[in-house]
């Protein structure tokens, strides 16, 4: 009785811990989800300063900026093995396989950002700097991200 | 016909809209590849090309209905028994000799157009979810545009394979074939002969390759604003 109680604890046991691992990392996907999402918000309108179909204005692009910097940081630890590829997930294999250079891009994403963020003070030098930040986006995008 | 080998007898195969509209087109397809990936990074320059690109395929459409002899769909897009035939005359290695688009030709004009348009359309509703928002994507669901967005990267090397196979064939034809059909296509003549279709092709009207291109700017531009979207990048 004792033992067989003590397996049905162990098994109840390792339940919860196996729960709290997926759940861990379907929160992991929902974070960096998250923190991609507020780029993408973000640089929305940033694009239609670039376009010229809205007016310049610093702060959004600095709080673009901002969130680049600080996500750029997080994002590396946002991807741990076995977090994709997946249903839930536009994660490609690729980030796993690549994973140094997955994360190198974010280092150098960041660095972009950081020097953008000092540079960037008018219209003139948004229309000189932004643009160079930005195509990190695309070009991580085109290898690391599925085309649904 | 008294066509002596110094000076053969020269009669009209194309009418200038439709050399026109075939060139520009070529022109404006290689610019959108320059656009892509030497342009702005909102691709406002590659959306203005899209859209001219549009009009052309769109003008097209209606001088195949309304244009030039040769330029008419009727005319070059033939069933499967003149196709069958046509490719068996190639095999034997006497093509049947057309002044206008011969059968193989012809399907390849409508791949050409159909995949094109297919560009055009799909990159209405592409955005890369970063700074790049094409007209349509305003009023397109976040599923229309993925999925568009998906196509218009993924019809582009089909795009690139068949305009390889087609400046081949042109090449090849015109180097060893009966006549030179890229010369034909720039000044609209070709040596006459005997052809299997009518010659020579009857030209369109100017006036009436005009009206079609306004008919086609009005589609395009009036399209998208009807539909909620932006026809100006």
């Amino acid at each position: 009785m004792v033992r067989r109680l003590t397996a049905a604890t162990a098994v109840a046991m390792f339940a919860v811990v196996a729960a709290t691992a997926v759940v861990a990392q379907s929160d992991v996907v929902k974070q960096r989800q998250a923190v991609l999402k507020e780029f993408g918000t973000l640089t929305r309108p940033v694009g239609g300063m670039l376009r010229g179909s809205a007016a310049f204005d610093l702060a959004a692009v600095q709080a673009a900026l901002d969130a680049y910097i600080k996500g750029a940081k997080a994002l590396p630890g946002l991807f741990p093995e076995g977090s994709g590829p997946g249903p839930d997930t536009d994660a490609l294999a690729a980030v796993w396989k690549d994973k140094a250079d997955f994360d190198a891009r974010f280092a150098r994403f960041e660095a972009d950002a950081t020097a953008a963020r000092a540079a960037i003070t008018d219209e003139a030098s948004f229309k000189a700097n932004m643009p160079g930040v930005l195509r990190s986006c695309g070009g991580c995008h085109d290898v690391y991200r599925q085309k649904s | 016909m008294t066509a002596s080998a110094e000076s053969p007898a020269r009669v009209l195969a194309w009418d200038l809209p439709t050399r026109l509209a075939k060139w520009l087109l070529a022109a404006l397809v290689g610019l959108a590849f320059a656009s892509k990936y030497y342009g702005d990074i909102g691709l406002v320059w590659h959306q203005w090309n899209g859209l001219a690109i549009l009009v052309l395929v769109v003008f097209r459409l209606f001088w195949g209905i309304v244009g030039g002899s040769t330029a008419r769909f009727a005319g070059f897009l033939r069933g499967p028994g003149a196709v069958a035939a046509y490719a068996a005359s190639l095999l034997r290695g006497r093509p049947q000799h057309f002044l206008g688009h011969s059968p193989a030709g012809g399907w390849m004009v409508a791949a050409l157009l159909a995949l094109v348009a297919a560009q055009g359309l799909t990159g209405l509703f592409t955005s890369d979810d970063i700074v790049v928002y094409g007209p349509m994507t305003a009023v397109a669901s976040d599923a229309t545009i993925a999925s568009a967005s998906a196509w218009h990267q993924r019809l582009y090397p089909f795009l690139l394979a068949l305009i390889g196979l087609h400046v081949a064939v042109n090449l090849a034809y015109s180097l060893f074939g009966r006549d030179n059909l890229i010369a034909a296509m720039i000044t609209g003549r070709k040596p006459a002969g005997s052809f299997v279709d009518r010659a020579p092709a009857t030209p369109g009207a100017i006036g009436r390759a005009l009206a079609c291109l306004a008919a086609a700017i009005a589609v395009v531009f009036g399209g998208i604003a009807l539909a909620g979207g932006d026809p100006f990048p």
